[in-house]
């Protein structure tokens, strides 16, 4: 049993060593535009915010299917991905607000990666 | 009832100490020998520095794990074991990082820090692994491991990337091989091959 264990250390200890060879790779994701979903009673709408010129308070118009305006107030987060691969901003929508309607939600809130996923915010 | 103390260190950590400097950690382990069970325990301090071309991420923190294993070989010679266990693992830690924004023509455009001071991680691990005295009361050894259930609180701006103990913040569950040398301090006299074996 001894003889055994002492032969069988070295042996799983290298095969060991070369399976967990740290092979990753960078994976990344250049949005160029953030995907928010609102809801209404009726209708789901979906628009893409431009994250170039993001704030941390912006306000967007909506198109012709809803008149009014919308503020997102959100947090930006710093992520190291991997360090051959860089860091990343992610951000969070903490807060969205518009006078038009109190049954209006915003489904998916995710921006870059997800920190919580499908959180409703009610308004 | 008591047979003994093992006190010693993970070589992968010894390894990065003397190959890798961008990752320093110490770790205290072992366990007391109640016979078929081993109560274990391990202690530790990491710090871990990521640099890239626009960066610099340090992570500083300690960690401590404790837990029973079951020795399925403790009738046999000697105070080897081979043995299954469970870990509850807890970190506290600090993770600060240094940003470089460059304009597209590759001049500095801003440079930005961020600070998080209050993280904290707990965990819990499952284990497998084996014990032998390979010479005068010195074990050697490996655990194959799983770590899961990683829970991280009091992040702010800055999102954790390692948590000293664990590895990887943002793995949900990680497989790990760890190799051990560690001292044993024999509280009774050690089990011979004779002893075990019926006389005549």
């Amino acid at each position: 049993m001894k003889i055994f264990l002492k032969t069988i250390i070295p042996v799983i200890i290298v095969v060991s060593m070369i399976s967990c060879y740290d092979n990753s790779e960078c994976v990344t994701e250049n949005l160029a535009f953030a995907v928010v979903v609102f809801r209404t009673d009726s209708q789901d709408y979906t628009y893409r915010l431009p994250l170039n010129n993001l704030q941390d308070t912006v306000t967007y118009g909506f198109d012709s299917i809803i008149v009014g305006q919308l503020s997102l107030i959100y947090n930006r987060k710093q992520r190291l991905i991997h360090p051959d691969c860089g860091l990343e901003t992610v951000f969070e929508i903490d807060t969205a607000l518009t006078p038009l309607s109190n049954n209006l939600s915003v489904v998916d809130k995710e921006i870059k990666k997800p920190i919580s996923n499908n959180i409703e915010i009610i308004l | 009832m008591l047979n003994g103390l093992r006190v010693g260190t993970d070589l992968n950590y010894v390894g990065n100490l003397l190959f890798n400097e961008n990752v320093s950690q110490y770790e205290i382990n072992g366990d007391l020998d109640l016979n078929r069970y081993l109560i274990s325990y391990a202690y530790g301090i990491a710090n871990y520095q990521r640099i890239g071309e626009t960066f610099t991420y340090q992570t500083n923190g300690s960690y401590f794990k404790a837990g029973l294993d079951v020795n399925f070989i403790n009738n046999l010679e000697g105070n080897n074991a081979v043995f299954v266990g469970l870990r509850y693992a807890q970190s506290g830690f600090s993770a600060s990082l240094d940003r470089v924004f460059l304009n597209e023509d590759g001049s500095v455009d801003q440079m930005s820090s961020w600070e998080e001071n209050d993280l904290s991680s707990f965990w819990f691990e499952g284990l497998v692994g084996i014990k032998v005295d390979v010479w005068q009361n010195i074990h050697m050894g490996f655990t194959v491991s799983n770590r899961f259930l990683n829970s991280i609180s009091g992040e702010d701006d800055l999102l954790a990337y390692e948590v000293p103990g664990f590895g990887h913040a943002e793995a949900g569950s990680l497989w790990r091989f760890n190799y051990t040398i560690q001292y044993y301090i024999p509280f009774r006299k050690q089990k011979s091959p004779e002893a075990s074996t019926p006389s005549q």
